[in-house]
Parts: structure tokens; C-alpha cells; sequence
């Protein structure tokens, strides 16, 4: 046992005498438990292979950025003010140029509209988006808005289609036939698909007191023009519950002058809701959509309107 | 006393009087004001009932870098996004060489909207990649509504440098949320059976991956079976099963220390686990006697609970994510069927009604929707059905096609898919995905064959 413990360099010059055997058992063993100590810390830590713990991401939000370039595309090439009350000097739609002057003439009130501002309803409709700097060219004048008036309620009864008089189970089990389903057949989707605007053509819900009104025909075209602008993100939870009502208030050149929300509470609290109304407005400003397709004579059936985006007839 | 009393009738006769003449004054007045007040004119209203159904066109630029390794990052950071937001099928980046404006003068000057409009685009990414000088980057980036001309998200992450893809997920589940309303999921991993050799032989190992393919490991060597792994809410632990020694048990792996734990030596077989929504409880089945029943344990204390209590066989149970309901598959009422009890077990109902069988139902992390696996006439079907029953969609089919799991937004499903090889003798399985419409079918790419898929929520 003695000559064991010799053998080990580190120990032989404690044990040289007999005298010290007891202090050096005692050594022995602080050095043994020292030993035990470190060969736990050491397990602890270098065999037990703990993966590397990835650091924090610390995360914050960003100012806004500054804009280079703000351009309305389309707005920039509606004419300057000129003396003509209406004006029908469009970029492109040679129908709308070929509106007779007489119907200008017919019109209840000449429309002295200056010329339109841009839009502005982004800052209404995303509260959360810190105020920027326009750099875009402003315009020269800024007209007064239009009231929006609200609509009294009564109004809303005789705009039921014959696609709205559908009980509320049969738009559900619509709603799902949009999504793909391998074991139904393929003749709803296929009716729903045959010309959507002969089917859902009645849309004014009552005469305008003023002025001549707009035809089925006309409303059909704006819609089917809006229908082109408007993307829809299918497949989240209740969409056939998202229907999202835009007041819109048009300059005389069919521009949109400013679009709102209506329901400002949803859109504040239900993300989903949010995104649908942010897809809404998109579709006003797209470009196929400025300017919308609307008779310029009939400019205060339209001046202000409420656009009603409700894709549950497509589900 | 007579005079004073014919008086009080006077005055009260007077009083009288003084009432109707006012009476008739306001409903003359009132008259008056309806029959001349101008009617206020109502605006035109216009129902839009119709719009496109396609993938929102996007810009993504390269994310600007100061030198030549941020430049780097900064693209590869990009490309991670780009093929996140297209996989996802409701966008469609545009190609980087129709852009005009660089990501430098985008950083310094900010967007020239003018030069994304005529493009259609509708919403552009932007952003750039700092050295911190400690080590460490700080990622910005910004998403900008090209219609509107205003930015509407914004955020900067600051971590190290090998941390890169991760922001890259966290940025593009930023982007998705703000365009759809929706959480993302692109922060997340999938935990599926890695195959290998022939059907008669196969090798099959856990293993783990980032929700697009990237960052694969292997869990397990291979060295005995494991099947149906499934995420902790948490998504640190796997629990699944595995025959070790030939013996089918339940297990527990964590992912943070490689740790592997048998949860309950039970005589028969344990199998099928899932963890409750608040990470505290296994429900499974257990077969004994020739009978299978649904149990639950309690990961603290490891105390069972029997919920079911039936002759036949019930299995595959999946909790509801507020956690009061769970949804199985049995075959007590005569076939293969799905059925909806409460979370103590009593209350059972029965679901699912058409014909075919039903099997491997998984409530959907949202709540709205129960995914599951049909057989019927000869082929496979994944679909989606109300907890109530109603609204079954069978959204895809294979000649074998098993296993759904949910995104952990509740808008994807992952499943696999074999099919046979060599006329039959052989056969290949992979993992696939698809939106909840069923119209945008992917497959996810994996080193070897893989079955048995698992997502996991959004990582912490």
C-alpha cells in the first residue's frame, strides 16, 4: 500500500516519514475529494454536450424610412385645372371622350371640381404607420371634400340581390365550395363561375334624387373594373364573415379622391379584418383602377359612393 | 270657499288651454319640418362581389450589406424570404432584374414609388444589414404598400452573424402577418420519420428540419423503429414511439439536451401520443387485453387517466387547442370514424357521417378545422371537417397519402405521400404541404425518404 502511494511522484515527499503518515492521509484525501470536485465540475461542463444555446435576438422597430418618391402614377396625368367644369381629358378611355357635351349641360349643378388632391386615406386607415413627409409634387389647390353622407339604414333593404336573398346556410356551404373539395361535384363552382354580373346585375338600391341615374349596365362595368383590382387571400378563418364597406368620395375626372374605411373599430382590432380592408383600398388605387370606369355627365349619381367588398358570393 | 274653488277651476281650465295651443304650435312646426326639409342624397352603394384570386405581387429586394460579407448576407437573407413568401402561394415575388431602383439608393433615399407602380406591384421589402462592431449585425427591413406609398412595417433585429436565416424567417413571418392579417409560420421546424432501404428493411430515424428543408439533423441512429413524432407546444420536446428492444413505448426526447426518456413501463403496448396544449399532459392510447383505450399522463406527476372505456378500439386522439375537447378515431360504432369528447372523456359524438373510413384526426392550432386521413374507394384522401361535422372538404388524394399536421398558423397542412416503385415491389415516400384551399400542393425536399411528419409551433 505504501509503496502504491510512493510510486506516485506527486505524493513521495509526503510520506518520507513514518510521523506524517496520519497528515498525510489526510492529504491524501483533500486531494482525492479536491480531485472528485473537479472531475464533476468537469463532467458538468465538458462531457454533458449541451448544444450551444443561440444568443437572444434583440428586437425593435424601425422608423420610417424616408420616401424618395411619392407618385400617384395615374393622378400625375389627370390635366391641369382648366376652365372646363368637367373634365373628360383622360389618358386613355376613348368611350368616356366621347361623352357628348350636352350631358354636361343636362347635369343638375356644373361640377367646378379643382383639381383632385391626392390620396389621402392611408393615414386613416393605418393609424399605426408614423406621419411622412410627402415629396410628391402637391397639388395646387386643395379642394374641399365632399361630406360623405351616411346612408340611413332603410337604404339597405332593397339593395338585395338575387344573390343576397340566398339563406344564410346556402352561402355557407358556397363559401365552402370554393375551396377545393375532391368529392364534390363541379356544378356549383361551375354556376358560380358561369357570368357573375348577369347574375348579381341589379345593384343600385335606390333612385338618386338628383340627375339621371347610373344603368345596370354602367354599375356592372364598375364593378367588373374593381373586380379586376381587387386580390383576394382566400382560406382564412371566417373569411365568409369579412365584408368590408369603403366610403369613397371621387373627383370629377372618376379619380378617387379619398377612400375610408367605415368600420375603423375592426380594422383597429381584428388583423385579418385589417388586411382585408388594406386590399379594399389597394383596389382603388390600382393602376387598372384609376380611373374607374364611371359616365362622367353622371358625376353626382357617383361623386360620393359606398363600395361594398364582400367576396362571400365567390366562396 | 265656493270662490275659491271656482277659481282654481278657472286657473286650471286656462293651464289647459295654454297645454293644446302649444301641442298643435310643435306639431305644426313638426309638420312643417318634415314636409319641407330637403331629403339628403344618398350615396350610390355598390356591392363588389367578385375579385381575383392570385398571389399578391411582392418586391423583395437584396438586403443592403456595407461591405462585400453584408452584401452577401444581405442577398442570401433575400433569396430565404423570396422562397418563403412564394412557397407560401399567396404571393408572387417578382423577379429581381425587372426592378429599377437598387437596394443601396432604396436604404439611403428610401422608395421611388413611381418606379415600382408600373410593375403592379403592390407591396415592396426593403431593407439593409449593419456590423454592429461587437459582433453582432443589426437587420432592418421594411414593408412598403406601393399603392398607398407608405410604409407599414418596419422592425430591426439585432443578433450574430450565423443567426441569419432565422431573421430571415422571423422577417418573412413579419411580412406575412401584415399582408394577410394571419400569423406566420416560416419560424418553425418540422420533426418526420427519415427512411432508408427496402420496405421489408427500412431504417428509420428521427430527425429535424427547418419548415423549409434547411438546417436537417438526425435525432435517432437508426438503430431501432420510431413512428408518429409529435412537438411539444414549446416545441423543445418530441414525444413519439419507438420499439427499443422490440418493445413498443412512448417516449420523451429533448431537443435542447439529446435527452431520451421512456414515459411509463406499461405491460401491452403504448402508442400514438400527442401533448396537450399547455405541455403538461400525454394523451395517448394504450392496448391491453386485446382492447385500446385513450389515456392521458400527467408529465409532472405521471399519474394516468383513462378516458375511454369501450370495447372497441379508440386511438389517434387530439386535443382541441383551448384544451376541452379531444377528437379521435374509433370503430365503435360498427367502421372507422371520427369523434369529438370532452377532455375528462364523457360526451363523446360522432363527427363524421360519409362513407369511407376515417383515421389520424389533428385539430387545427386555430380551432376551426379537424385534419384528417380518408380511405375510401381504394385511394387516400386529406381533408378538413368542422368540430361540429359539417363542412368535410377532401382537399388531396394519392394512391397512399397519411398523416396530416398543421402549420402553426393553422393554414397549412404537411402530410405524407408514397408511392410505389419497381411495379410494385418498392416504394418512395416524401413530405408535402399544401394551403388549406388545397390549391398550392408542394413537395418538401428531405435527404432520403420521409413519412410521418410533425410541425412545430413558432419557435420562441
Amino acid at each position: 500500500m505504501k509503496l502504491d502511494i510512493a510510486a506516485k511522484p506527486n505524493f513521495s515527499r509526503m510520506l518520507n516519514s513514518e510521523e506524517d503518515t496520519t497528515k498525510s492521509s489526510l492529504g491524501v484525501s483533500v486531494v482525492l475529494h479536491i480531485l472528485i470536485v473537479l472531475l464533476i465540475s468537469l463532467n458538468m461542463t465538458a462531457f454533458n454536450s449541451l448544444p450551444d444555446i443561440p444568443e437572444p435576438i434583440v428586437v425593435d422597430f424601425v422608423e420610417s424610412a424616408e420616401v424618395a418618391e411619392k407618385t400617384q402614377a395615374p393622378r400625375e396625368t389627370v390635366e391641369p385645372p382648366t376652365s372646363k367644369p368637367i373634365s373628360d381629358a383622360k389618358p386613355k378611355p376613348a368611350e368616356v371622350e366621347q361623352k357628348p357635351e350636352p350631358a354636361k349641360a343636362s347635369a343638375p349643378e356644373p361640377v367646378a371640381e379643382p383639381e383632385p388632391e391626392k390620396l389621402d386615406a392611408v393615414e386613416e386607415d393605418a393609424p399605426e404607420l408614423p406621419a411622412k413627409e410627402a415629396i410628391a409634387p402637391a397639388p395646387t389647390k386643395r379642394p374641399e371634400p365632399p361630406k360623405v353622407e351616411k346612408k340611413p339604414e332603410e337604404t339597405k333593404e332593397p339593395e338585395k340581390t338575387e344573390a343576397e336573398d340566398v339563406k344564410p346556410e346556402e352561402n355557407k356551404d358556397r363559401f365552402n365550395s370554393l375551396l377545393k373539395n375532391l368529392a364534390a361535384g363541379q356544378e356549383a363552382s361551375q354556376a358560380e363561375d358561369a357570368d357573375p354580373d348577369s347574375r348579381q346585375a341589379p345593384m343600385l338600391t335606390q333612385p338618386p334624387p338628383v340627375g339621371e341615374t347610373m344603368t345596370v349596365s354602367e354599375l356592372s362595368l364598375l364593378r367588373r373594373q374593381l373586380a379586376s383590382c381587387w386580390n383576394l387571400l382566400p382560406g382564412a378563418k371566417n373569411a365568409d364573415d369579412i365584408v368590408v364597406e369603403v366610403a369613397v368620395t371621387m373627383n370629377a375626372d372618376r379619380t378617387v379622391q379619398q377612400a375610408r374605411v367605415l368600420n375603423t373599430a375592426r380594422v383597429q382590432s381584428d388583423p385579418v379584418y385589417r388586411a382585408a380592408a388594406d386590399s379594399a383600398l389597394r383596389a382603388l388605387r390600382h393602376p387598372n383602377c384609376s380611373p374607374l370606369e364611371l359616365p362622367t355627365y353622371k358625376y353626382q349619381q357617383w361623386k360620393t359612393m359606398t363600395l361594398r367588398f364582400d367576396p362571400k358570393e365567390m366562396f | 270657499m265656493t270662490y275659491i274653488k271656482l277659481t282654481l277651476q278657472k286657473m286650471e281650465s286656462i293651464r289647459m288651454q295654454k297645454l293644446a295651443s302649444w301641442t298643435v304650435f310643435n306639431l305644426t312646426v313638426l309638420l312643417l319640418a318634415v314636409t319641407f326639409s330637403v331629403p339628403a342624397q344618398a350615396d350610390l352603394e355598390v356591392d363588389i362581389t367578385r375579385g381575383r384570386v392570385e398571389a399578391l405581387p411582392i418586391a423583395i429586394t437584396d438586403f443592403a450589406g456595407g461591405n462585400e460579407n453584408l452584401q452577401s448576407i444581405g442577398s442570401q437573407m433575400s433569396e430565404v424570404i423570396t422562397n418563403n413568401l412564394k412557397n407560401s402561394g399567396l404571393f408572387a415575388p417578382v423577379p429581381e432584374n425587372a426592378f429599377i431602383q437598387s437596394e443601396q439608393s432604396l436604404q439611403n433615399n428610401g422608395p421611388k414609388f413611381g418606379e415600382w407602380r408600373p410593375l403592379n406591384i403592390q407591396a415592396l421589402v426593403a431593407g439593409g444589414i449593419m456590423d454592429g462592431g461587437d459582433g453582432r449585425l443589426r437587420v432592418e427591413f421594411r414593408l412598403y404598400d406601393v399603392f398607398s406609398e407608405g410604409q407599414v412595417s418596419g422592425m430591426a433585429y439585432t443578433t450574430t452573424p450565423e443567426n441569419w436565416r432565422r431573421i430571415a424567417h422571423i422577417i418573412s413571418d413579419e411580412i406575412y402577418t401584415r399582408l394577410t392579417g394571419e400569423a406566420g409560420y416560416f419560424d418553425s421546424r418540422i420533426v418526420y420519420i427519415s427512411e432508408k432501404g427496402l420496405p421489408n428493411n427500412r431504417i428509420k430515424r428521427l430527425a429535424i428540419m427547418d419548415q423549409d428543408g434547411e438546417n436537417h439533423r438526425y435525432l435517432t441512429d437508426g438503430s431501432y423503429l420510431v413512428l408518429t413524432p409529435r412537438f411539444s407546444p414549446n416545441a423543445q420536446e418530441i414525444t413519439y414511439l419507438a420499439y427499443v428492444n422490440n418493445e413498443p413505448r412512448v417516449y420523451l426526447y429533448n431537443i435542447d439536451t439529446g435527452r431520451q426518456e421512456m414515459l411509463g413501463n406499461f405491460p401491452g403496448m403504448t402508442f400514438s401520443p400527442r401533448f396537450s396544449p399547455d405541455g403538461n399532459k400525454i394523451i395517448m392510447s394504450w392496448a391491453q387485453n386485446g382492447n385500446t383505450d385513450i389515456y392521458t399522463m400527467d408529465l409532472r406527476n405521471r399519474k394516468l387517466s383513462q378516458l375511454t372505456n369501450n370495447l372497441s378500439i379508440d386511438t389517434s386522439p387530439s386535443f382541441s387547442p383551448d384544451g376541452k375537447y379531444v377528437v379521435f378515431e374509433s370503430d365503435r360504432g360498427g367502421s372507422q370514424q371520427l369523434y369529438v369528447m370532452n377532455s375528462s372523456g364523457d360526451n363523446a359524438k360522432r363527427i363524421t357521417f360519409e362513407d369511407g373510413r376515417y383515421a389520424n384526426p389533428v385539430w387545427s392550432p386555430r380551432g376551426d378545422l379537424i385534419a384528417f386521413t380518408k380511405m375510401w374507394q381504394g385511394r387516400f384522401y386529406i381533408g378538413v371537417i368542422k368540430p361540429d361535422g359539417t363542412g368535410e372538404r377532401l382537399i388531396t388524394s394519392a394512391y397512399h397519402v397519411e398523416g396530416p399536421t398543421w402549420s402553426p398558423n393553422g393554414r397549412y397542412l404537411s402530410y405524407f405521400k408514397e408511392t410505389p416503385t419497381n411495379g410494385g415491389q418498392g416504394r418512395e415516400s416524401s413530405l408535402y404541404m399544401i394551403d388549406l384551399t388545397g390549391y398550392n400542393e408542394r413537395r418538401i425536399s428531405t435527404p432520403q425518404y420521409g413519412s410521418d411528419p410533425a410541425w412545430s409551433a413558432l419557435n420562441d
